[in-house]
């Protein structure tokens, strides 16, 4: 019995303050709306890859453009020139844009899959691509919100351990991934003017 | 005909049955090219032989796809790049990304500084290293760069990136380095091998097959946009599976249809269908005893000489149609052989003597079809001299009353002499002026494949940029590490033929393996582990490197520098196998290494190139050139041995018609219908192959065979009538059998329907024209 009311008691207080502070805590739907109808088509970014092998992190540049309802445009500036579209399930690769595209099928690189599922669910403010895709969880508050993603399918979840996105109201500052190897990816983003 | 008669001769074909399934397991049938070259064995032509059917090229086929969004096509070629290569059936299979094997190199990846490129001790210095790891940073942040980061710590100088760039076929301009697609992303493209060596049918069908399914579920995956995409595949193996596809689907009908037509007219000819089992059995035993006298003489027999030597056995349809036509009851065939077979002995031993000198040639094809033919000939004679009559002595064919109104009045006759004489003597100088014109002498025109597919494959070559194997450097040498050091020697000299952009690349071993010599070389270049060790801690400072990650690349090169040289085994399993074993053989006491340039535009300047090295172990081959002296060789001999025959069958005829008059009566018609045949088939733009030379053959042992009827002496004008209509029903046979085979799509078969259809057809009008038969012995 007493057993019993310590569980009911852990569960209660569990639940409890979330469902008191229900007002000002965020919800998905609530980012959504936030980020669809304010973020900017188009953003700089700065991206820091910290991988294993290394002493200090790649640091590179660029600017990221959403074309709704999926199409994205990353154009790296700096260390190396290199535009990337994602446009479906195609992926195309070039250095300049009078280069001939390298094409390749999305669902073959489960690590650029994930990033851009995230995007465009995001930046679309469509709920189903992201809880098609991971396990969301919001947290935060609308003027400083966070969703932790995590990868629902086996070949992602291979690569991918998890993914955090954060903002303030409708804009969305950064993206965190986390490889399932050991690696990490931070992009942080900026309005352009 | 009565039962018992007609039940022996049903028992008689259950047997000659039984002879075709016993021949069709003891007669071995060859298929490839050696029919048509010559049995003189030297190293040249057999290494052509080999070249023009199992090149470098044999294997490979091309694939295109179109008619679906961009997307779709990407996913389509890389699920179907998949699929094949978990097929297990190709050697080989890439579509730019997907590729087989270039992930596992086995052994090669540890030895990888002994391949090529050429290692530089500058790459092993503290700049050298220096470099290579600035680039490899700045890489890292690349999109390609980063999916390799893997491999970084064990390759920090891209050297397998610079094997591999090295090894790439030069493939579709527009996706190098990615997926083969074209520039407007509405086609992506697909290249497979079979692995090497006997390329046969049965491989060569499961490979279409293969690929077809496996695209037809590629398709099914993707769902409804992609339902219109179309598959185009093509190559020498296709060509293969799809001709002998449409051959037997021709076949089949065209046996049918000409099994209905013959039988019509036997019909129409004895009213009765038994009769025709009459006609038929000369022929079969013919072909039967010919297959045993090749297999006997020349232990195989070649597929060409079969169907060939069947064809110029119709030409003893005459012996039993003849018999059948002059029977009459109540004394049936035993009489009726005795009126006719003088006659029928006469052109059989002309058409056998003719072919004679035939079985002496240095063509094993062309000897093999002489002893066929004769052979079947003979026995096609005896069978209807002393089987048919005893076999089913009551055989009788209907009056020949309806047949007294056929005939031309002489003057028409004299008329129509002096027309088809006007006609010849035009046709003379016409078939004179086309000169060399007249004959085909590309051997791939020779080939079955319809012109429409051999036009599917030279478009995809274009836009793939793939090899068209017409042009070859063929390097010969007595060992492999010679034929290696001259490549090697030669290779740089072609490099200024690429820069003028005279050829895309060329696909040679030496590509692939270096020479000892050269490997050796190369060990002596690479850095042993502590001098390594040290530059590499040298180049990393003021990287965001630890020097010790870099462990395993250390390994490998010390694994390069101090292992074993790179041997073509270690290529098993790499993808690679089957092209170096087509580019690198051994023939005889000999090794063979082939240069095949892609993409060549300017054929004269790689000659020129050769020749300037005035080297004997390297020569300039143009395929097509080579096969057309080969075929042009072929003609010239066949022609030779065909006068000669020509002159004994006259020889023949004079002998036992003793008249130069009568002998002249009957070969005239004979060499009009030939002239006019030839110049009717030349104005309808055909070019004379082998096959019409051969088909002439048997216009002229069928015109042979009407003629010596019309121009001998009868004994009653009922039976001038009998010989009419005998020859009217051989000639009416011929022509619809051959009339339907001139519509087959294949064009060997074809060319051999029209010549045979309108050569006998005139052969009959000008031998009934020019008959001059002396007059009946008033006794």
């Amino acid at each position: 019995m007493l057993v019993l009311m310590l569980a009911l008691a852990l569960g209660l207080g569990a639940v409890v303050p979330l469902s008191a502070t229900a007002d000002d805590d965020i919800t998905l739907m609530k980012i959504l709306d936030l980020v669809s109808q304010d973020s900017p088509r188009r953003v700089a970014f700065a991206e820091e890859r910290h991988l294993s092998f290394l002493t200090e992190p790649l640091r590179l540049s660029g600017e990221l453009a959403f074309d709704p309802p999926d199409r994205l445009e990353r154009v790296v500036l700096r260390p190396k020139k290199e535009i990337m579209e994602i446009e479906g399930d195609l992926l195309s690769l070039r250095t300049l844009p009078t280069d001939p595209s390298i094409r390749v099928r999305l669902a073959d690189y489960p690590a650029l899959q994930a990033m851009a599922t995230a995007l465009r669910g995001l930046l679309a403010g469509n709920q189903a691509v992201l809880s098609d895709a991971f396990q969301v969880t919001p947290s935060g508050t609308a003027e400083n919100w966070s969703l932790r993603l995590e990868p629902l399918s086996g070949p992602v979840r291979a690569e991918i351990a998890h993914m955090e996105l954060t903002g303030v109201a409708g804009q969305v500052q950064s993206l965190e991934i986390f490889e399932a190897a050991g690696d990490r990816t931070r992009i942080t983003f900026q309005s352009l003017n | 005909m009565t039962r018992r008669s007609l039940l022996r001769l049903l028992a008689l074909f259950v047997i000659l049955a039984v002879i075709f399934a016993a021949l069709a397991r003891w007669v071995p049938v060859r298929t490839d090219l050696s029919f048509i070259f010559p049995d003189d064995a030297s190293s040249d032509t057999e290494l052509l032989m080999g070249q023009l059917q199992q090149g470098p090229a044999a294997g490979v086929i091309l694939i295109a796809l179109a008619e679906a969004p961009t997307g779709d096509l990407v996913a389509l070629s890389n699920d179907l790049a998949k699929r094949l290569i978990e097929s297990g059936r190709f050697d080989f299979v890439t579509n730019g990304t997907v590729t087989t094997g270039r992930e596992s190199l086995g052994a090669l990846f540890d030895k990888r500084y002994l391949l090529n490129p050429p290692v530089t001790p500058e790459m092993f210095t503290v700049t050298g290293l220096r470099d290579a790891l600035e680039t490899g940073l700045a890489d890292l942040t690349t999109s390609i760069g980063a999916a390799r980061k893997e491999l970084f710590a064990a390759d920090p100088t891209s050297r397998l990136d610079q094997v591999m760039a090295a090894w790439s076929d030069a493939g579709p301009r527009a996706g190098l380095g990615g997926l083969w697609m074209s520039e407007a992303g509405d086609k992506a493209w697909l290249t497979v091998r079979l692995a090497a060596g006997e390329v046969d049918l049965t491989r060569q069908s499961h490979a279409v097959e293969t690929i077809e399914t496996a695209f037809a579920e590629a398709v099914e995956g993707l769902g409804n946009s992609a339902r219109d995409v179309t598959l185009t595949i093509t190559g020498p193996s296709v060509f293969a599976v799809r001709t002998s596809e449409l051959i037997r689907a021709e076949m089949q009908l065209l046996t049918v249809a000409s099994s209905i037509a013959v039988a019509v007219l036997l019909l129409l000819a004895f009213r009765s269908i038994a009769l025709l089992l009459i006609v038929a059995l000369p022929l079969g035993l013919g072909v039967a005893v010919g297959m045993v006298a090749v297999r006997l003489g020349f232990g195989e027999i070649h597929g060409i000489t079969l169907a060939f030597g069947g064809v110029l056995i119709g030409i003893a349809i005459v012996y039993p149609l003849h018999l059948m036509s002059h029977s009459r009851a109540p004394t049936g065939l035993p009489t009726a052989i005795q009126g006719v077979w003088q006659t029928l002995f006469l052109g059989m031993a002309t058409t056998v003597v003719a072919f004679l000198p035939m079985t002496l040639s240095s063509f094993r094809g062309l000897a093999q079809l002489g002893v066929f033919a004769i052979s079947g000939l003979v026995v096609a004679f005896i069978a209807t001299r002393w089987l048919l009559p005893r076999l089913i002595p009551e055989a009788v064919a209907p009056p020949i009353g309806a047949w007294s109104r056929i005939g031309l009045p002489d003057r028409w006759r004299r008329q129509g002499r002096l027309a088809v004489i006007a006609i010849a003597v035009l046709a003379v100088p016409y078939l004179w002026t086309q000169g060399p014109a007249l004959w085909e002498g590309d051997l791939r025109n020779l080939s079955p494949t319809p012109p429409a597919a051999r036009a599917v494959d030279r478009d995809l070559r274009r836009e793939m940029g793939a090899a068209d194997v017409r042009y070859l450097v063929v390097i010969r040498q007595p060992t492999m590490e010679s034929v290696l050091q001259q490549s090697e020697a030669f290779l740089p000299r072609l490099d200024s033929l690429v820069e003028a952009g005279d050829a895309a690349g060329f696909q040679t071993a030496a590509a692939f393996l270096p020479s000892d010599a050269a490997q050796a070389a190369r060990q002596e270049i690479l850095p042993d582990a502590p001098a390594l060790r040290r530059n590499l801690a040298a180049a990393s400072e003021g990287l965001p490197f630890d020097p010790a990650i870099f462990e395993p690349f250390v390994a490998s090169v010390i694994a390069s520098k101090d292992g074993l040289a790179v041997t073509p085994g270690d290529f098993e399993g790499t993808g690679l196998d089957g092209q170096l074993k087509a580019l690198l053989f051994q023939q005889g006491e000999d090794w063979i290494g082939l240069i095949v340039p892609l993409g060549l535009k300017a054929p004269e300047k790689l000659a020129a190139l050769v020749r300037a090295e005035n080297n004997p172990a390297l020569a300039f081959w143009d395929l097509k050139a080579a096969s057309e002296t080969v075929v042009a060789g072929y003609r010239r001999e066949a022609a030779l041995w065909l006068g000669l025959g020509g002159l004994l069958g006259l020889v023949v005829l004079l002998v036992a018609l003793r008249s130069g008059r009568r002998v002249a009566a009957v070969i005239l018609p004979i060499g009009l219908s030939l002239l006019l045949t030839a110049a009717i088939l030349s104005l309808m733009g055909t070019a004379f192959s082998l096959f019409h030379l051969l088909s002439m053959l048997l216009v002229m042992g069928v015109g042979l065979d009407y003629s010596l009827f019309f121009n001998r002496q009868e004994e009653s004008p009922d039976d001038v009538l009998r010989t009419l209509r005998a020859n009217v029903f051989c000639a009416m046979t011929s022509v619809t059998v051959f009339a339907i085979l001139a519509f087959s799509q294949i064009p060997v078969l074809h060319s051999i329907g029209a010549t045979v259809s309108l050569g006998a057809a005139l052969s009959l009008v000008f031998a009934y024209l020019f008959a001059a038969p002396p007059a009946r012995s008033v006794s």
